[in-house]
Parts: C-alpha cells; structure tokens; sequence
C-alpha cells in the first residue's frame, strides 16, 4: 500500500489500513491517535500548533503526546474538545478522518487548500474513506468512468475537477471530500452530511491600508510565521531566481538562525538561451549564506519528459506534462539529502502579480475617460498599445460570456480553430456527437464565468479561481510521500493568500514596479538585483523543446490509447493537433492547455489499463470474494 | 536553429520560375529538416521534413522534377508523388503562400500604382503639416495601419521606401542621440494610446519614417522565433531600437532577424 489511509466501518466496527513512509529520519506523516471511544489518523500536517494548542487540557483529555509531532493526537483533542466547530480550526496541509465511536460517526476533513484528496464510497452500510482511490474501488462490483466527471475534465483543461456540486470523481461511486469541507457519516442510518467550512470571500482579511510600505510589512509577518511553522526536519526550497521562491528560501533561513542550513533547488540552464538569462539571478540567490546550493541541469529536465515513470495515479492530472520532470527533479535532489520539508513559491503570482483589472471598474461605473488614460498610462509603460490593456483589463470583462468565447466559436457549438482556440473552446480533437451530448460547450461558458464573473472586482473573481489551480496533490502525494517529505507553499497558506484577497479588494496597482507590495515586504531580505529585476519571463522553450524531443513517445500514446477513447476523441485530429505544436504551431504554451490535458488523460487511462491488466489473481479472487459478500449483504 | 532563408525572388515577371514564393512571404528551412511559413499578413504555418523536401524541390527546379527526385529517394511511384505534390501545392496557393506565374502576374500589376498613387501625398502631407513629432507619429501609424491593411507587406514597404527617397540619409553618430530619443519617445506615447490597435509593423515603419525624415538611415527588420513560431518587427537605426523597448519585446522571445528593409 502507498503512504496514505484508508478507513473502513460497518456495522459499528472499524478497520484503520494506514501506511507512512518509514523514515525514521523524517517526521510522519501518516499520524494516528486513539483514545477510547474515537480514532484519528491525519495525512500531512497541522500548522500554528501552539494556536491550537491553547485551552487545550491534553492530559485531561487522555492524549498526553501531543507535543510531539503527532498531528492526529492534537486534531483528536481538538475534536474532542470543541466538536466540529473546533476542527474547523485547523490550520494545515492535511486530510482527517475521526472515528467517533461514542457518536457513531465517522468525520472526514481536507484543508481550504485541500493539501491531500479524501475520496470515500458508502453501500449498504458500509462507508470507505482514504486517501487513495483503489482500496475504495476494490470494493466496488465494478469500475465504470464518470462521464459527467470526463467532460468536466476536458473542459477545465487547467485545474483539477474538484469543484463540482456532487464532488464526483473520475469513478461512478467514488465520491470526493472537497477542500475546505468537513463530511460527516452515520453509516447506521446512511445519513452523509457535508458542510463547507471554508469560503474564501469571507475569510479575506481587510489590510486597512493602501500604502505599499504598510501593505509589504503586514505581509512579511504572515510569510514568516507560515514559513516558520512549515519548519519540521531538514528544509529545502525551490530558488529559481525570482522573488517568490528566493523569498520563501531566505525567510526559511533567518527562521532556523543559523542551526541548519537551508538546501536551495534551482533549475539550471545552458542550452537555451532565454532560460539561461536567469542564471546571474539564480546564482545571487545562491551566494546567499545560510543557503546549500544544489543546481539541477535543467536542460535535461524539460516539459514532456519521463512520462514512462509516471506512476499509476487515482484520477488524471491536468498539469502532469509540466509539472512531472520538473518536480520528479527537485523532489529527487532534495531526497538525497534527506529533506522533510520542500517549499516554492507557488501562489505568489496569483496575488502580487496585479494587472489592471480596475479598469473594468471605471467602465462599469461610466467613467469611459478615466478608463482610457488609466489603460493608456500602462500601455505607455509596458510599451503596449491602449487596447492591449483596454480590451483584457476592460472591456472584455464586460462582455457576456458567450461573446467572450468569441461569437463564432459559439455559434461552431463552442469549437475554434487551430490557433484562435482557448481553454474555453472545445478542442477540436473532441467527437462534437460527445460535445453536444455532454453540453460542452455550456460547460465551458460556465467555467468562463466562475472564472471571471464570480464576484467583483474582476481580479479577485481571477484569484479565487486561481485557488483551484492548487487543489491538486499529485507531486505531494506521488513523488514526495514515499520520500517522507512535505511538499508545500507558504505563499498559499490560508492566512497568507486571505491576505492577499483582502488587498486585492482594494489596492490598485500601479505600472512599472514588478510586485510591488512583495518587493517592499523583502526589502533588506532579497538581493537587490532580484528585487529590481524586470519581470520575470517564460518557459516556452522547455515546453517546445521538450514537446518536440519528445514527440514521438507522444504519438504513440495518443496511437495505442484504449480503444474506448474513442468515444469522444477522435485521434486523427489530436495526432495531427500534437504535430502541428511539436513544430511550434502554436501562439504560446498556454494555448496548449487542453493538449497537455487530454494527453494526461490518455496517459492516465492507460497507466489505469495496464494496472488493471496487472492486477494479481489472489487480489482478483479476493476482489470477487468481496462483491460476493457484498451481494449476499 | 534556422539554416536557410528564402524570400520572393526579385526577377522580372517572364523570367520567374513555375511555382515561386509571393512578395509577403517568408520561407525558412530549420536544422529538424522541417520548415516555416511566415505570411507577413500576421499568419505563420509548419511544414513537416517531407513538406519541405516537396516545396525546396519545387521551387528550385519546378514540380515535374521534384516528382522526379522525390520518387526516386523515397523510392514511391512517380505518380503518387505526382498526386501529392499536387494537392500540397494547391493548399499552398489556396492559403496565399504560393504563387505560379500566371496568379502573380495577374494580380500584382494594379495595386503598386494604386498604392504609389493613394500613399504618396499622404506620406507628404503627413511630414509638412504635422509639426510635433506625436502628432506626426499619430498620423504615420494610422496611415501604415491602412496601408497594410489594403495593400499587404510587400507593397506598402516599397511604396513607403519610394515616398521617402528624397530625403537624404546619412548614419546615425552620436549628434543623432537627442533627435533619436525624441523620435523614440513619440512613437511610444503616440502608439500606446492611439485609438487604432497598432501592432509592431506599424510601429517599425512610424519609427522608420520619422527616422528617414529626420535624415537619419533607418532599417525595419522582421525577427522570427521558433519556440513556438511568432514573427517580429521592429525598427533599427545603427545598432538601437526606435519607437519600441528592447528588451520586452525582442529578447523575450529570442527573435532572429530574418530580412531587413
């Protein structure tokens, strides 16, 4: 079994299968805790304990070790403390399941940022929570593919499904515990009752000021306090020569004080000439003491490669073809070292990256001139012409939603052409029989408005959906969990990015400075030419070099998928799609979304097939042994 | 990596080759063996190794010997060749990235004249009636705008070149400094809020005519990258860059300079 938990109980009996990664140099975890009538096991970790801690009598309550690195012991004090309001406290990377004998429940949590994935199945009974999805479909008659859930996929191309009102998951059966969210069980009575404890518009904490100076100090004490209560074991941190990542690594380093050194990872390149501008940055970074550099050859860690190690995994990964090499790297460099705690910088940009949305603002309120000399004075400084800003920043986010899909790919049923296609747009490889079965294209209307319309102002409607962006475990709970490691991002800590959406409410940006409010939170911390570096750039010539290197593997992918893709794919148009991208035909690697996607997906559904294929036959008895006591129940 | 650049040839109408390559359109070859289209309209398009050995063949040596080439090498039936090169070729024409004798010569002779005729005293009027280098730079980028937009790259380059031979032009030294900031600073404000949505061509050739009115020797240079493919253009006097920032617009896409006008 991998590092994780799966809980089951029936008929009042309940089996705990947990599994931690073994190193004894590393802390757990996968904590457990029991006392007499409850039992808790938490996957990851709870931060700020000692605000947790407090007017907590653990002794009385017959948990005496909480202050060791248990995580469960201290969740099942506050559980049985303060109930489930008390559990909505908890502050983490984390997925909770409590046992609770005396009440005949059965408690199961994810964090705001839903840290680790809790899926859970209930039949006649009998309930099955964990963290991984097969000891869950073990138990289930059959495996059948959620279609609703599939569409889902193909038409948010950049963020895991996790959102839908009936939490599916890619299996018909299996549900999903979302972020944020507490789901209680009572499997006598088959009653399940989810609450969502956890809203991001009113959990955004107001600066009460617009001054920059202010703004980067109130800042500065939430990073710090996230970074240092992130500290357990030996720390790393991802450094790529800008300032969100050099920052979580610096903060990281004043915060141990000099008792252990901070390993750095950066990604190093030679071969392309834009990626390698970054390295006089890196390097400042790196010269940094209390910093242990380790440079990773990036040239040889691009987009697309190493696909064949992918493990086999609960659910497609939207950001698998990016992300993969490029976490399997720094999560490898950092295990030799014995790290237990991996930071980024990940987060940052969704919330000091200001573009100037607030022009929207002034067209909505009628003050057409003020838009334009607001649009004009950021295209004059960015070099632009004035409907560069008028028309992302302002108009467009006035249109309907359909027009914004572009009015000819609604009228096409939500198709666009090679090139002119977006993440809203059906991709073209997509069987239209499919399409308009499964409503695509109101789906992608639907995803355009949560991403755009879902409040105001129109950039914090982007933040809170750019927190979706995160709900995904994938490098956490495949590359880094067997390794013992944490991999997490102060920067999305709740009590950090609940900041960040108070400021956007109100703080608006001015052209010219690049993140200002980070850059006078690191002020005196950063090294000057970071901190006064222009913006920083793209990584368009790993994704095309390495789509290119790599394109044949890819071909025979989307080639030898199961026959069953065919469905809603048609896979002449994808292979001519990956040729035309693997020769650079493309406006950028963004418009590649929804190629990255569904090659994940393929890669999924055949790392599923060949799991399947492999699959033991005790394990396939047991599996028939099982339905079989099921039916007769 | 780019290691060949092919551009319309500039031969007299009779002596044109059967299939050649139109006035807008860049032709490059890359070191994968694949090549690209840059149709300076604004489209850009990939043709796979084989594509290319079809289109070098062809325009070097016309389509009955690259059949003949071709199906030697890959030892394929001539007439299979024949059948795909043909449906290559019309696809290539269809699309505006090909031309063979007969289409070019019927469609080039009016418009220069139209162009020279329209353009001209527009150009004049735009350089004595203006007085503050914005007002003109307002003025030259909304006549490039429309002039790209009736008359296409090729022509609205040459007429330009043509309204603009009477001034003399000498190389930019550094008494040029003051009069190259200004010009610079009054492409930048005039573009960035003009009301027409410019893009880069019109900039380069804004920048180049206030460059060449104010006596000062100008090029536009159009830049491609590959990773993924887009096109640049901008505008150079010696080794700056005018009307545009460096920085954020060339090296962030490593863009090599293809032609220079």
């Amino acid at each position: 079994m991998p590092v994780g938990f799966t809980v089951f109980t029936r008929g009042g009996e309940t089996e705990f299968d947990v599994r931690d990664h073994g190193f004894a140099d590393r802390p757990r975890l996968v904590t457990q805790a029991a006392i007499p009538d409850a039992h808790a096991v938490l996957m990851g970790r709870l931060y700020y304990r000692e605000d947790l801690c407090a007017g907590l009598n653990l002794v009385a309550l017959g948990l005496n070790n909480a202050s060791t690195d248990n995580d469960a012991t201290l969740a099942l004090a506050v559980y049985r403390k303060r109930g489930l309001e008390g559990l909505e406290r908890l502050e983490g990377d984390f997925a909770l399941v409590i046992w609770d004998a005396g009440a005949q429940r059965l408690v199961a949590m994810r964090d705001p940022m839903g840290g680790y994935p809790i899926f859970h199945t209930a039949h006649r009974g009998a309930v099955a929570a964990g963290t991984r999805m097969g000891p869950l479909l073990d138990r289930l008659a059959s495996r059948t593919l959620n279609q609703e859930y599939l569409a889902d996929y193909l038409m948010s191309p950049v963020i895991p499904v996790e959102e839908s009102a009936d939490r599916r998951t890619a299996y018909q059966g299996v549900q999903r515990v979302l972020p944020g969210s507490i789901v209680v069980f009572q499997p006598a009575s088959g009653k399940m009752e989810q609450r969502r404890y956890w809203n991001w518009l009113d959990r955004r904490v107001d600066p009460g000021t617009d001054d920059v100076a202010q703004l980067g100090e109130q800042y500065l004490a939430q990073l710090r306090a996230a970074v240092r209560t992130r500290l357990r074991g030996r720390a790393a941190s991802h450094v790529s020569g800008g300032m969100d990542s050099t920052a979580v690594a610096l903060i990281a380093r004043d915060c141990l004080q000099g008792r252990e050194p901070v390993h750095a990872l950066s990604l190093v390149y030679e071969r392309f000439p834009y990626l390698a501008r970054e390295r006089p940055y890196v390097e400042s970074a790196l010269e940094e003491p209390g910093l242990t550099p380790h440079r990773i050859n990036g040239d040889e860690v691009l987009d697309f490669d190493g696909l064949d190690t992918v493990p086999p995994h609960d659910e497609p990964f939207p950001g698998l073809m990016r992300l993969w090499s490029i976490d399997r790297a720094m999560i490898a460099a950092a295990a030799q070292e014995g790290v237990a705690t991996l930071m980024t910088g990940y987060g940052a940009d969704d919330i000091f990256d200001m573009q100037p949305y607030h022009v929207t603002e002034l067209l909505r309120g009628g003050r057409l001139w003020a838009a334009c000399s607001e649009a004009s004075r950021w295209a004059r400084a960015h070099d632009e012409n004035v409907w560069q800003v008028l028309g992302p920043c302002g108009v467009d986010n006035l249109l309907p939603a359909w027009m914004r899909m572009g009015a000819g790919s609604w009228l096409r049923g939500g198709y666009a052409s090679w090139g002119r296609s977006t993440e809203w747009n059906i991709p073209p490889w997509i069987r239209p029989d499919f399409a308009r079965r499964m409503d695509l294209r109101g789906r992608g209307l639907a995803n355009l408005r949560t991403t755009y319309y879902a409040c105001r102002p129109v950039g914090l409607s982007m933040a809170l959906w750019s927190i979706r962006l995160y709900h995904n475990a994938f490098s956490r709970l495949y590359l880094a969990a067997p390794h013992g490691m944490m991999f997490t991002h102060p920067f999305l800590d709740p009590r950090v990015f609940s900041l960040g959406l108070g400021t956007l409410s109100r703080f608006r940006p001015q052209p010219g400075a690049q993140k200002p409010i980070l850059a006078a939170a690191m002020r005196g911390i950063l090294p000057e030419c970071i901190l006064n570096r222009p913006g920083k750039g793209h990584f368009n010539e790993a994704f095309f070099s390495g789509l290119s290197r790599n394109a044949r593997s890819l071909e025979v992918l989307v080639e030898q998928a199961p026959a069953g893709v065919a469905e809603f794919l048609d896979k002449a148009v994808l292979l001519d799609c990956l040729q035309r991208a693997a020769l650079g035909n493309a406006p950028d690697a963004r418009a590649l979304i929804p190629l990255n996607s569904t090659l994940a997906l393929l890669l999924w559904f055949t790392l599923q097939q060949r799991e399947r294929r492999q699959q033991r036959p005790s394990s396939r008895a047991q599996q028939k042994h099982t339905d079989a006591a099921s039916a007769a129940a | 990596m780019i290691t060949s650049i092919q551009t319309c040839p500039a031969l007299p109408a009779e002596r044109q080759p059967e299939y050649f390559l139109p006035p807008d359109v860049i032709f490059l070859t890359v070191d994968d063996g694949s090549a690209r289209l840059l149709d300076m309209a604004g489209s850009f398009h990939a043709v796979p190794a084989v594509g290319t050995r079809m289109l070098q063949e062809t325009l070097a040596s016309g389509a009955d010997a690259a059949v003949t080439r071709i199906a030697q090498d890959y030892g394929v039936a001539p007439q299979q060749v024949r059948d795909d090169l043909a449906v290559f070729l019309r696809d290539l024409e269809n699309q505006g990235l090909l031309c063979n004798r007969r289409s070019r010569l019927s469609r080039r002779r009016g418009t220069f004249g139209l162009a020279r005729l329209v353009l001209r005293p527009s150009l004049h009027a735009a350089h004595r009636l203006m007085r503050s280098p914005e007002a003109k730079g307002r003025t030259l980028l909304a006549l490039a705008r429309l002039s790209f937009a009736l008359f296409g790259w090729a022509r609205t380059v040459a007429v330009w070149q043509d309204a603009h031979a009477h001034f003399t032009a000498r190389q930019a030294d550094e008494r040029d400094a003051e009069t190259i900031q200004v010009l610079d600073r009054a492409v930048r404000a005039a573009a960035a809020s003009h009301l027409v949505a410019v893009a880069c061509k019109e900039r380069a050739l804004c920048s180049w005519s206030l460059a060449r009115a104010a006596g000062i020797h100008a090029s536009v240079v159009v830049g491609i990258a590959l990773s993924p493919m887009a096109g640049h253009c901008w505008c150079e006097v010696g080794t700056q860059t005018l009307g545009e920032d460096d920085r954020e617009h060339r090296e962030y896409f490593y863009y090599k300079p293809v032609a220079r006008w």
